[in-house]
């Protein structure tokens, strides 16, 4: 090899080292949840800003960060609701409105209120860290709100020799969402007005 | 080039003997029996709820590794196999955090269902993390069209602090806890090349736990 193009190469290494902008398609894997099935049929609305949810950021800090997430966050939510209620039907619609469904016994609207990462340099730790909150909406058949509230997930991945930065922010977003899916699968029949309803559908299935 | 090799051997001879590390280990029984019958199996869980630190994935797997092997061997189900198929229910913000709230768990049929499956009997939590303690010195390195080589010194110190808890899942009880503590110091001569010389710290408390383990579990106190 030529002395004249190590150089180059060299640099263009060094320079590969420093770039500080993202784009990060986060992969996730969320195990089949051991939770004992509602009697419920549930309707699930996936709206497209929860589809193709990209958390975009172009600071000093943070040049053109790019993390798309929005096929983990549709994987995390037919994994869970699948194992809690007895069927899960996905219904189309994008309001409260249209979310009335006669096949079902009541509709729920995942969305993303918030999602936050923190890296090692920035928080002087050890970690790759994640958040998020998801704000939860649940419908009747006629559309009318039953419930909402707030789900939130926390995930953090250490820092280890040779991993990369986009590895241990999606170890660290892995882990938000099995935070996230956990907490809403046990947490469910504990949210008040939800807790309410499902009496009430065990009383009129009896 | 002979005297500088000279001077490394030398130099790496002496801080070979000291480049070791130290452990202490305390332990506390609960209960006077602690046995595994044949068949039964013990898992071993990272606590990870601590905003400071972490314990270590690789630490776990090493000490899961560490009690299968030998005489004594223990079946010892993977950390990740098993908070997978327990899913939601041993996430770092789900899990129980004492043995009341195991046995409240252990009531649900599912989870009843799965424990008997893994044969389990013992939950051992494991709390705590190494870190640097502190370093000094440094290594310059320098490449030039007619080679390359480093040059100076360097050493760090790590600590080690790990605590076992152990839960007997057929009693529901807390059996006993084991405390690790390992020190040591690593050095990182370069003449030309750099010669590090590790205290191994992680791996000697993980070794050093593991075995402590062990013998909680096939002795008895007199």
């Amino acid at each position: 090899m030529n002395h004249r193009h190590i150089y180059p190469v060299c640099l263009l290494l060094i320079m590969a080292g420093c770039e500080q902008s993202m784009s990060l398609r986060v992969d996730s894997e969320i195990p089949t949840p051991v939770i004992a099935r509602m009697p419920v049929t549930m309707g699930v609305l996936y709206r497209d800003d929860l589809r193709n949810y990209v958390y975009e950021e172009n600071s000093d800090e943070r040049p053109n960060w790019k993390i798309e997430s929005g096929s983990s966050h549709i994987a995390l939510f037919e994994q869970i609701l699948g194992s809690m209620f007895e069927e899960t039907i996905e219904v189309a619609g994008t309001t409260a409105d249209t979310t009335a469904d006669t096949t079902v016994d009541a509709v729920l609207a995942p969305s993303i209120a918030e999602m936050q990462f923190a890296l090692p340099a920035e928080t002087k730790s050890d970690f790759y860290e994640a958040w998020i909150k998801y704000d939860m909406e649940l419908f009747n058949r006629e559309g009318n709100p039953i419930a909402n509230w707030s789900v939130t997930g926390y995930g953090k991945s250490s820092t280890e020799f040779m991993k990369s930065r986009d590895k241990g922010l999606n170890a660290a977003v892995n882990q938000a969402l099995r935070d996230a899916g956990a907490r809403f699968a046990l947490g469910f029949h504990k949210v008040e007005a939800v807790g309410a309803w499902l009496e009430q559908v065990d009383s009129s299935g009896e | 080039m002979k005297i500088l090799a000279v001077i490394t051997l030398s130099v790496g001879l002496a801080l070979l003997s000291g480049c070791k590390s130290t452990t202490v280990i305390d332990e506390y029984r609960e209960t006077s029996v602690a046995s595994i019958i044949g068949g039964e199996a013990i898992v071993v869980l990272g606590r990870r709820h601590s905003s400071s630190y972490e314990t270590e994935d690789d630490f776990i797997s090493c000490v899961g590794k560490s009690l299968k092997q030998g005489q004594s061997e223990i079946n010892v189900i993977p950390e990740k196999d098993f908070v997978d198929s327990m899913y939601p229910y041993f996430e770092t913000s789900t899990a129980p955090m004492d043995v009341r709230n195991l046995g409240k768990l252990a009531q649900i049929p599912v989870i009843a269902d799965k424990f008997n499956d893994f044969n389990l009997r013992y939950f051992v939590w494991i709390d705590g993390a190494t870190e640097r303690t502190d370093s000094s010195g440094s290594v310059s390195c320098a490449v030039g069209p007619g080679g390359g080589g480093c040059f100076g010194f360097a050493y760090w110190k790590d600590e080690a602090n790990y605590e076992a808890s152990i839960w007997d899942f057929k009693q529901l009880a807390l059996s006993g806890k084991i405390n690790a503590e390992t020190k040591g110091t690593s050095f990182m001569p370069a003449i030309i090349i750099p010669i590090p010389m590790l205290a191994r710290v992680q791996e000697n408390a993980c070794k050093s736990l593991a075995n402590q383990i062990k013998t909680f579990f096939s002795q008895q106190p007199g």
